[in-house]
């Protein structure tokens, strides 16, 4: 795997600067609306002695607030980027001073927002959410066996190593001792989707010994 | 202001909030993209400047998501209050 | 590195003994597959052989090598494949977000277990290679979905 020349990572980070003005320039937006929003409920509840008008003002302040630092924050991220650009190939990108976040090109300007990176960022936040998915490790196992068919066809590394396939974390007696194991160990611990599992296992194990043998 | 006037106030000051929480929503998106495709990129992960970058948009992210809270919480508390109203 | 990066690690490095006791130890703690793990694996994995050159056919002809090296083909279904790649590069062809949107998780990351496989055997990956990608998509992991 190569790490890619200087010129197509100063490309990358440039569409990376184009993205963060767009995302700095709309925090700036947001924080517009959410003082909007505040002004709103501060007219709304002159006067008022209540706790729920108090929050509702407070917590609108507040979200404009933070909107407005998130602005400054991008704008930061996109200033030290573009340094570190300038540092691997001088004069590459336009230095930018993080008040201003740099100054926006019309054509920056003039494109609608997209976002980048949504096709990429909907699968890995699909999976990332869910971390571990609640299958009894069904698609690992199935996982583990394809790559084990596929490098015993291949004559791969998997022939030199004893397969053991056994539940018990120390050495396997024998294959029929094994399956009586397997079976038992099934039904004690880990239910209908561990016993699909282990019989996979167990399968790939009666074929790893006929291969041994043969 | 009548109740009416208040309450209408308070609707509006909700929708402009809840228009800033959309958008405060698709900069987190361009934000984390943005992260990642900074890290992919950035081989050099130590360099001062880049990980000052990381760190910006690390706390951007954060951020955000403190941000959506205030605007739940503000909306909520506002109902609250224009419910109290009658 | 977490126990699910680990396991994935042996997996990729067919080291089975170490498979098989983290397999028991999941299946103990009722954890399931690391669908996150395996999922930003494979997108450092793709990001480093296809960023530089997003080659439509490139990435065509690398699926039908990865079926062909299978034992079962269709364990490995082509255009899902496809897909998925083209999904870590963003590049919208026809079909993939509808995939990316509907795919079952589980399914998702078997179909990337075994383009990762493949794309980390044709790297050649040395052990502390594997490691460093490893660590990378864990931190990257760990970037976009705090552990709250």
């Amino acid at each position: 795997m190569s790490s890619g020349s200087v010129g197509d990572v100063i490309a990358v980070l440039r569409q990376i600067l184009d993205d963060l003005d767009g995302a700095a320039v709309a925090a700036t937006t947001a924080q517009k609306s959410a003082a909007a929003g505040t002004r709103h409920y501060q007219t709304a509840t002159e006067g008022a002695d209540s706790s729920h008008a108090t929050a509702a003002r407070t917590q609108a302040s507040e979200a404009a607030a933070k909107s407005g630092k998130i602005a400054r924050l991008i704008a930061e991220a996109a200033a030290e980027i573009s340094h570190y650009a300038n540092h691997i190939a001088p004069g590459s990108v336009p230095t930018r001073t993080s008040a201003t976040g740099g100054m926006l090109s019309g054509e920056a300007l003039a494109k609608p927002s997209h976002k980048k990176g949504s096709l990429a960022a909907k699968a890995l936040g699909r999976v990332g959410q869910v971390r571990s998915s609640d299958d009894g490790l069904q698609h690992f196992g199935k996982l583990g066996g394809i790559l084990q068919d596929a490098a015993k066809g291949s004559g791969g590394t998997a022939v030199s190593k004893t397969p053991d396939f056994s539940f018990q974390p120390t050495h396997q007696p024998s294959a029929s001792v094994g399956d009586a194991l397997l079976a038992a160990l099934a039904v004690a611990i880990v239910g209908a989707k561990g016993v699909e599992l282990m019989s996979r296992m167990r399968r790939r194990t009666r074929n790893d010994d006929t291969k041994e043998k043969g | 202001m009548s109740v009416d006037e208040v309450k209408s106030r308070l609707r509006e000051g909700t929708e402009a909030l809840r228009s800033a929480a959309d958008t405060i929503h698709s900069v987190r998106e361009t934000v984390r993209s943005c992260h990642v495709a900074a890290i992919a990129v950035l081989t050099d992960s130590q360099h001062p400047h880049v990980t000052a970058a990381l760190s910006r948009l690390r706390s951007a992210d954060d951020e955000g998501e403190l941000v959506l809270r205030r605007i739940d919480g503000g909306a909520d508390s506002a109902e609250e209050y224009a419910k109290a109203l009658g | 590195m977490e126990e699910e990066t680990k396991f994935l690690r042996a997996l990729l490095r067919q080291d089975w003994e170490t498979y098989d006791s983290f397999t028991e130890k999941f299946q103990s703690e009722g954890k399931g597959t690391p669908v996150a793990i395996i999922g930003y694996s494979f997108f450092v994995a793709v990001q480093r052989r296809f960023a530089e050159n997003k080659d439509a056919r490139e990435i065509i002809r690398f699926v039908a090598d990865a079926r062909a090296r299978l034992l079962e083909g269709r364990e490995l279904p082509a255009k899902e494949g496809e897909a998925l790649i083209y999904a870590m590069l963003d590049m919208d062809m026809p079909g993939v977000e509808e995939i990316v949107e509907d795919l079952n998780v589980g399914v998702m990351a078997e179909i990337q277990g075994q383009l990762l496989f493949r794309l980390v055997e044709d790297a050649e990956l040395t052990d502390e290679q594997l490691d460093e990608l490893l660590l990378e998509a864990e931190a990257l992991l760990h970037e976009n979905h705090p552990v709250e």
